[in-house]
């Protein structure tokens, strides 16, 4: 009964993502009134322009951002959970980058591609990333060499997708804003088709977190204690690049929310994943709203890239976090 | 009758074979002491005897099936083994390292049970940690970490129990009262195997004792008939006198190097194969 008194700290973590949520409908190029977004939230006239703002353009862009910076937070744990490293999470392991060399080769060069293959390109490129990064990774748990391999296979792809755009003019200039990372455009359609991926990926974590907890013990403890270790990993594995191409599909690769979603779920949380998970998951999607508010406001009436300012703030955390390990 | 036999093993590292042709039997209800010197194959015997080093040739059996047969979990329920050197996981609590070792017996999302409290409470007891368990792993000394690691081996509750140098980053007193555990446990009918660094607690505590000496089983049996100074200066390389204890009567052993031999203390540096 110890989690009741977690209950608080989850409530205040709600709270803040709806209040986050609601910033994010106000906030904007064309700000608006809280009556106005309250009103279109509650009774929405379809002539109201202002409306109009918030149910035809915020709000599938609030739901998109959620979706992924979820996913994002789920795929960081998972990853920091899976190699016993902090650093570990989808953007800096290259796994965003190998899916997005998949999306664009397949949409640019394979003749008669549609929108909807691309999940499916995306978890390909995913699944192909991850293969290349725990290929070179070693065996050793929290190593260095890891993040050395991810950087790696991310500096591998994205050199890969930027020689193709520039053979493809009209690429560069479709895909530019997709490839640092975007909530910018009609995503619904998107959302809904990788919707599943990532309730298939969420129910695989949940039904891992026993092993999960064990896990921290070192996959050689894990194994004394009766766990699988390779059909544990070969499954977390598979939820790991469900989430990272789902997210990719969605809105471009987007980096360091998956790094940083875990930690602070620690820092409030501490290292149980029946807490961790719902955390990370809930605190990924919190971030990825504040970042995309802030793309939004930055340069006025012009927004930024959301990928672009998750990278932005992301990368003095992740030095804060590799100096406070060096230490 | 014995629980675990261990039947022409041969065991392959970085193609070196550490382990040649052992054949060993451990009786039940029994403490067995794996000695010899270092790097003479103790510590790899142990890992194949918990099912961790998948042998050349040769076999593992378990009341009487092969453990390559067996899967990890159906493993877990029946034999626990803690090794070496395990990592101690940062901002772990004690309970939650101790929580783990139910991990074999615990269905997949299956709630606690007052059977898993009780196998907890128990190994909490066993090794006097009770004042601990909300602390941080980072911040318990060595000793105290050691009787959280033996403690999770105990909270697995199996009849076969391995341990590997337990006694390592103990005080004296911890060890004497390690060593006392063990003979509980053993009156509590489980069967137990270790590997003891001083010869003489080994022979006090161990029923049976398996001598090894490069790869080999160099002899094998009761404390009573294995623990003489012939043997023990064969397999260890040195020359051994046998005193009786003034107290007990039991036998003790003083070592003393043979004039050519190196020095032991040259020899603890190498890590133990």
């Amino acid at each position: 009964m110890a989690d009741l008194r977690h209950i608080p700290a989850f409530l205040a973590l709600a709270l803040g993502l709806a209040i986050a949520g609601l910033f994010h409908l106000r906030l904007g190029a064309s700000p608006l009134s809280w009556a106005e977004v309250w009103g279109a939230v509650t009774a929405w006239q379809p002539e109201n322009p202002a409306h109009n703002i918030v149910i035809e353009m915020r709000l599938p862009r609030l739901l998109s951002a959620l979706t992924v910076g979820a996913a994002l937070g789920l795929a960081g744990a998972l990853m920091q959970g899976l190699t016993g490293n902090p650093l570990a999470e989808p953007g800096l392991l290259g796994i965003n980058s190998g899916a997005a060399f998949f999306v664009v080769t397949g949409l640019l060069l394979v003749p008669g591609s549609t929108l909807s293959m691309l999940p499916w390109l995306a978890i390909a490129g995913a699944i192909c990333a991850a293969l290349c990064v725990v290929l070179n990774a070693g065996r050793a748990v929290g190593s260095a060499r890891l993040i050395l391999a991810g950087v790696m296979t991310g500096a591998l792809f994205s050199a890969l997708t930027i020689g193709i755009l520039i053979l493809d003019q009209q690429g560069i200039e479709t895909l530019r804003r997709w490839l640092t990372g975007s909530l910018a455009f009609e995503s619904a359609g998107m959302r809904q088709m990788v919707t599943p991926f990532i309730l298939l990926a969420a129910v695989i974590a949940v039904a891992n977190i026993p092993a999960l907890n064990l896990f921290r013990l070192g996959d050689q403890a894990a194994g004394l204690m009766g766990l699988n270790v390779a059909r544990f990993r070969l499954t977390l594995l598979l939820a790991i690049v469900l989430l990272a191409g789902a997210s990719v599909a969605t809105a471009g690769p987007i980096g360091f929310v998956g790094l940083v979603a875990p930690h602070l779920a620690r820092l409030i949380f501490g290292t149980d994943y029946r807490l961790l998970l719902p955390a990370a998951t809930l605190i990924g999607a919190g971030l990825l709203v504040l970042g995309d508010i802030l793309a939004r406001l930055a340069v006025r009436p012009l927004e930024l890239n959301t990928g672009i300012v998750t990278a932005i703030i992301g990368a003095p955390v992740f030095i804060f976090l590799v100096v406070r390990r060096v230490k | 009758m014995a629980i675990l036999e261990v039947q022409g093993l041969k065991v392959m590292r970085g193609g070196r074979t550490i382990l040649h042709d052992i054949n060993a039997r451990i009786a039940p209800g029994c403490v067995t002491a794996l000695i010899g010197p270092n790097g003479s194959g103790k510590s790899t015997l142990m890992a194949a005897m918990a099912g961790m080093l998948p042998p050349a040739q040769g076999r593992v059996m378990l009341n009487g099936t092969d453990l390559a047969k067996r899967s990890r979990r159906d493993l877990a329920r029946e034999l626990s083994f803690l090794p070496q050197q395990l990592l101690a996981p940062d901002g772990l609590t004690l309970r939650e390292l101790l929580v783990q070792g139910r991990f074999p017996r615990r269905g997949w999302l299956k709630a606690w049970t007052p059977r898993d409290e009780e196998a907890v409470t128990r190994a909490v007891a066993l090794c006097d940690l009770s004042g601990l368990m909300d602390r941080r792993l980072d911040s318990l000394s060595g000793g105290q970490l050691q009787r959280g690691w033996i403690a999770m081996t105990l909270a697995q509750d199996t009849p076969v129990i391995l341990l590997d140098e337990p006694t390592t980053f103990l005080d004296i007193a911890s060890q004497l009262s390690l060593l006392d555990l063990l003979a509980n446990l053993r009156k509590d009918g489980r069967t137990i195997i270790t590997i003891l660094h001083d010869l003489n607690q080994t022979a006090q505590y161990a029923d049976q004792l398996i001598l090894m000496r490069d790869g080999h089983v160099a002899a094998q049996g009761p404390t009573s008939e294995v623990f003489t100074a012939q043997t023990i200066g064969q397999v260890f390389s040195v020359g051994a006198r046998m005193l009786p204890d003034p107290v007990t009567g039991r036998q003790i052993c003083l070592p003393a190097s043979l004039p050519p031999a190196p020095s032991s203390s040259a020899d603890q540096m190498q890590s133990d194969g």
